[in-house]
């Protein structure tokens, strides 16, 4: 491998996917065309809790265009009783999409209505209605994490709090796409085309709803429309049951309000947070306690909490406490991570009280306890693979003038009459180097191009891209030489793992980094012998789409001469880390344990109206370590779109149930809505990458998706910071702002 | 698909068939000429020839050819009242209205039914998928087309109410085969994620473009105001709009 890289972080390289997506060819579930098809929509539970005593079809099928009609008697996975509004209960195949919607109405379905409950803290107490999938109550305790010894560490302190939030909001991933499916029999072998994160995942579902062998199913997951952890095809065997009763391609399509009546939300959480500190600002005690609101999940999401919130601050005496409650509301999970936003938020605003509590500015406070490289995990005493938070957060500081701007809570106000605030916060994200084995393969074609093959999803958020970086680099080609062929088809492809957990670029892009040194092992070997006179291929190099002597590097051959005699040559690998890395793809040695942590931190300046309520954010800067820049424009594209999505959950993700009917006030774009074009504050948004170079993944990479996402806390911070009083129940309306006043 | 009637052997389709298909879509010279029984589930996919072209004289003649009867008219619109006035259900256009369309150059004769939206019409009758419709309700904005030189949700305009409309999709955004400006713009500048926003901004951005070449950013903001990019990437696709002049 050439010492200096000739591809990786270069940028101006062309996304593998720009052609696709500014012509609208890039292929949707529903953009596919298979001839004569018909058109699915779902009818949803108007009850949060119901058994389905009857259901009569037949005015629906009385209706000319109207073709089937399915129910949790054909639907594998669907069940008689209903546990949130919106719950599939039947879905219709029509000749098209409106006749589809008209049959949902006269489809008459008898319900036993039983009780139920959306409020969590409603949902905990002794009585409540049960939520039907536990037998005897609503909520699951477990104690997650215990370290040292913790009346110890409160007797050690000079100072305690007690910092309770109130419910962070729940909102919809909300992605464009999502749960669309076309599904088509091709006699006995499932056809399905899927806008799902996990394609062998939901090849997998398919064998399993439909009792298939593997090779009977076929999954396309070509065009995803996002899904930022939510893009899952909950519903897709539903197309496939239509499919199958009717002979006929069935495409169903879920509207925005269909997705957000069934979608995964990011569940709700508050905590009760006791800490202790010696007067110093050493931290040597926290008490947690927990509460998540998982909806219908009984496999909550918030399991991890205590893991985000515990990971970046030294505090050698630690209980974290989790209470995971279930609710009549759709199933939550998760939202560019599971547990991090949330996390960091409770972790983050319990600091600032704590630091107040001992007069010590915030910033010194946090970089007082944060842990530093070289120290390992609390709790598992793994080293981390590197850690730069403490730079982070200083560079997140410098970039909104912290220094020179900081004054205490409620101290500042300005010209015109608005609170001014600051605020720092950092967090060690636990993303980007954990999760199941990927594949990955490569095609060396006659001309020394190659294809890139790989059984995850192409979310087109630039990963794929990413691994013809990681692939070019490694065998010597330039970037153009090398094309990703067919993603997230599962009959071609090995199974590249769930596009979860900021694993993409860095999981993904391992096993494509150990195929393409497969393929140039098999390279090399091929042009050795056509050297003349004839070399060994230990002592060959490749860069720039050519091969060459490394003590002679005059003496070249192109890719294109060696594979066009050579035609068969192809890279394969599996790769991942589970627990430990398995190949040196990057900067340690395989059998490194896995501890890969991102370091992430934010800087906010707002100015808060006290009349109206209305925050201005005058700067946001977020910083993350992402390990190495692989695909530049991508990366931060990337990280632009984190801080969109942070600004998003500060100020606008809330999904309102109502509480005596159960049902969504704004399962739609415009009542939950994402800030447009108008709402975005572009001067005062700034991405930040650093480079520690020392991630796992290859090259030093980690992975960035949800870290870059994480740091909504830093706007309680800093309205906390304008206004003295604190708003913990995001978002952070006018509202919500007028209410912290005693305004509202 | 025992009770329905097929096409019959000299190419001519049964009154049934055409009450019963989705639509017709008529090829006017851009692409060729061709007339498609659109597939909405109960139909068959046919296509057929509709336009006859002869050289007269030396001028070429274009005969507009009705695909039940076989009789030849001057002009579409010709075509297309006989159509209703012979096979269009007794004639009942407001009811199962045939409409003409000019999408992206090309002619189409479509029979809709009322309720079809403008966005279902383009994508599942002229087959042109580029125009997507995540929400389905007017909220997003990425089913945005051009339609007789303005922006419009196509998710909310009805096809019946359509008709004559000249029409502008993302597949009609090449120029000569080579990709526009603008789209050569949305690759530099990175202004896409998913893919699934694109086409949208990318049919505001022409049509601002061609109102006013060269936009400054705030004009950009403006006009895309009625776009969602939920992937995050609103920076990027104002960017390429605001570069995509030329």
């Amino acid at each position: 491998m050439a010492d200096e890289l000739s591809v990786i972080g270069k940028p101006g390289n062309i996304d593998q996917q720009a052609v696709e997506c500014v012509t609208g060819t890039i292929e949707f579930p529903n953009d596919v065309y298979l001839g004569q098809k018909l058109h699915a929509k779902i009818l949803g539970s108007p009850h949060a809790h119901a058994r389905v005593v009857s259901i009569d079809a037949s005015q629906a099928l009385a209706l000319d265009g109207v073709e089937a009609v399915v129910t949790h008697e054909d639907v594998p996975g669907w069940a008689d009783v209903k546990y949130h509004v919106g719950d599939a209960v039947a879905a219709v195949a029509a000749r098209d999409e409106n006749l589809a919607y008209h049959a949902l109405t006269l489809i008459e379905v008898e319900y036993e209505v039983r009780a139920h409950v959306v409020d969590p803290d409603e949902a905990m107490q002794p009585g409540a209605p049960l939520v039907g999938l536990f037998p005897d109550g609503n909520t699951t305790l477990r104690t997650d994490i215990v370290r040292g010894d913790i009346e110890a560490g409160f007797a050690e302190a000079d100072v305690t709090i007690e910092d309770e939030s109130g419910w962070t909001n729940r909102w919809m991933n909300s992605p464009m796409g999502g749960g669309n499916t076309t599904a088509w029999w091709q006699d006995d072998i499932l056809h399905a085309w899927v806008d799902t994160q996990n394609p062998h995942g939901e090849h997998r579902g398919f064998t399993g709803s439909f009792s298939l062998p593997h090779n009977k199913v076929r999954v396309f997951a070509h065009g995803a429309g996002g899904g930022f952890g939510g893009g899952r095809a909950a519903v897709q065997s539903v197309a496939a049951a239509l499919a199958k009763k009717t002979g006929k391609v069935v495409s169903l399509h879920t509207d925005k309000r269909d997705n957000q009546m069934r979608g995964v939300t990011h569940f709700a959480c508050k905590s009760n947070i006791k800490m202790g500190a010696k007067s110093d600002g050493t931290l040597t005690a926290i008490d947690a306690q927990f509460w998540g609101d998982g909806g219908v999940n009984t496999r909550p999401p918030y399991s991890g909490l205590p893991d985000c919130l515990q990971i970046g601050f030294r505090c050698p005496n630690a209980n974290f406490k989790v209470t995971g409650i279930i609710t009549n509301a759709p199933p939550s999970g998760y939202y560019r991570c599971v547990q991090h936003p949330p996390g960091a938020f409770l972790m983050n605003t319990a600091l600032e009280a704590m630091a107040e509590e001992l007069g010590m500015d915030p910033l010194e406070f946090r970089l007082k306890n944060v842990l530093t490289l070289g120290e390992p995990d609390q709790d598992n005493g793994r080293a981390f693979s590197f850690n730069t938070l403490t730079e982070c957060l200083q560079d997140a500081a410098d970039g909104i003038g912290y220094a020179a701007g900081k004054h205490a809570p409620g101290a500042k106000t300005l010209p015109d009459g608005r609170k001014h605030g600051l605020a720092v916060t950092g967090h060690l994200d636990g993303h980007g180097g954990y999760g199941s084995g990927r594949g990955a393969i490569i095609t060396l074609r006659p001309d020394g191009t190659c294809f890139l093959n790989s059984g995850i999803s192409r979310s087109s958020c630039g990963t794929n891209t990413a691994h013809c970086h990681f692939v070019a680099e490694t065998l010597g080609l330039k970037y153009e030489d090398v094309r990703t062929g067919d993603y997230g088809n599962t009959a071609v492809t090995a199974d590249g793992g769930m596009q979860a957990g900021s694993t993409n670029t860095n999981q993904t892009g391992a096993a494509f980094t150990v195929a393409a040194r497969d393929a140039r092992a098999q390279l090399f070997e091929a042009a050795a012998g056509m050297f003349d006179p004839p070399v060994n291929a230990a002592d060959l190099d490749a860069r720039d789409s050519k091969i060459f002597l490394k003590s002679d590097p005059a003496k070249s051959l192109t890719h294109a001469e060696v594979c066009a005699r050579n035609q068969r040559i192809i890279g394969r690998a599996s790769a991942g880390w589970p627990a430990v890395l398995n190949f040196d793809v990057g900067p340690w040695p395989a059998g490194t344990p896995a501890n890969q942590r991102v370091p992430v931190a934010a800087g906010a300046e707002v100015a808060v109206d006290t009349e109206s309520g209305e925050v201005e954010v005058l700067k946001w800067v977020a910083v993350t370590d992402i390990g190495r820049v692989v695909y530049y424009d991508g990366a931060h594209a990337q990280a632009w779109a984190g801080l969109y999505h942070m600004f998003w959950q500060a100020f606008y993700g809330e999904h309102i149930y109502d509480r005596e009917t159960g049902m969504s006030l704004n399962p739609n774009f415009l009542n939950h809505r994402w800030p447009a074009s108008l709402d975005i504050p572009y001067d005062a948004l700034q991405e930040v990458l650093r480079e520690g170079n020392s991630g796992l993944g290859p090259y030093g990479a980690t992975g960035m998706g949800e870290p870059v996402a994480s740091q909504y806390c830093v706007i309680a911070c800093a309205i906390y910071n304008a206004l003295g009083v604190w708003c913990k129940e995001p978002p952070f309306t006018p509202w919500k702002i007028l209410k912290a006043l005693g305004k509202a | 698909m025992p009770e329905k009637e097929k096409e019959t052997q000299d190419g001519q389709i049964s009154r049934r068939q055409f009450i019963r298909n989705a639509g017709i879509v008529v090829g006017g010279t851009a692409v060729g000429s061709s007339i498609l029984l659109s597939a909405c589930g109960d139909g068959e996919t046919v296509t057929k020839t509709v336009t006859k072209t002869t050289t007269v004289a030396g001028q070429t003649v274009t005969k507009y050819v009705c695909p039940y009867d076989n009789q030849e008219f001057d002009t579409l619109a010709a075509l297309k009242a006989h159509l209703e006035a012979q096979h269009g259900d007794g004639g009942a256009g407001a009811v199962e209205g045939i409409i003409t369309l000019k999408v992206n150059g090309q002619d189409y004769i479509i029979k809709v039914e009322p309720q079809w939206t403008l966005s279902y019409t383009l994508r599942e009758v002229c087959l042109l998928p580029g125009t997507k419709q995540p929400c389905w309700r007017g909220e997003c904005g990425a089913c945005t087309v051009i339609m007789n030189g303005r922006t419009v949700y196509a998710c909310l305009a009805l096809a019946i109410e359509c008709d004559g409309a000249e029409i502008r999709t993302v597949e009609g955004l090449k120029v000569d085969g080579e990709l526009s400006p603008l789209q050569r713009s949305f690759i530099q500048n990175r202004g896409f994620q998913c893919g699934m926003c694109t086409p949208g901004f990318l049919m505001t951005g022409v049509a601002l473009l061609e109102k006013n070449a060269n936009p400054t950013i705030d004009e950009v903001r403006q006009a895309v105001s009625g776009h969602i990019c939920a992937c995050g990437n609103m920076n990027r696709n104002i960017q390429s709009i605001l570069e995509g002049g030329s």
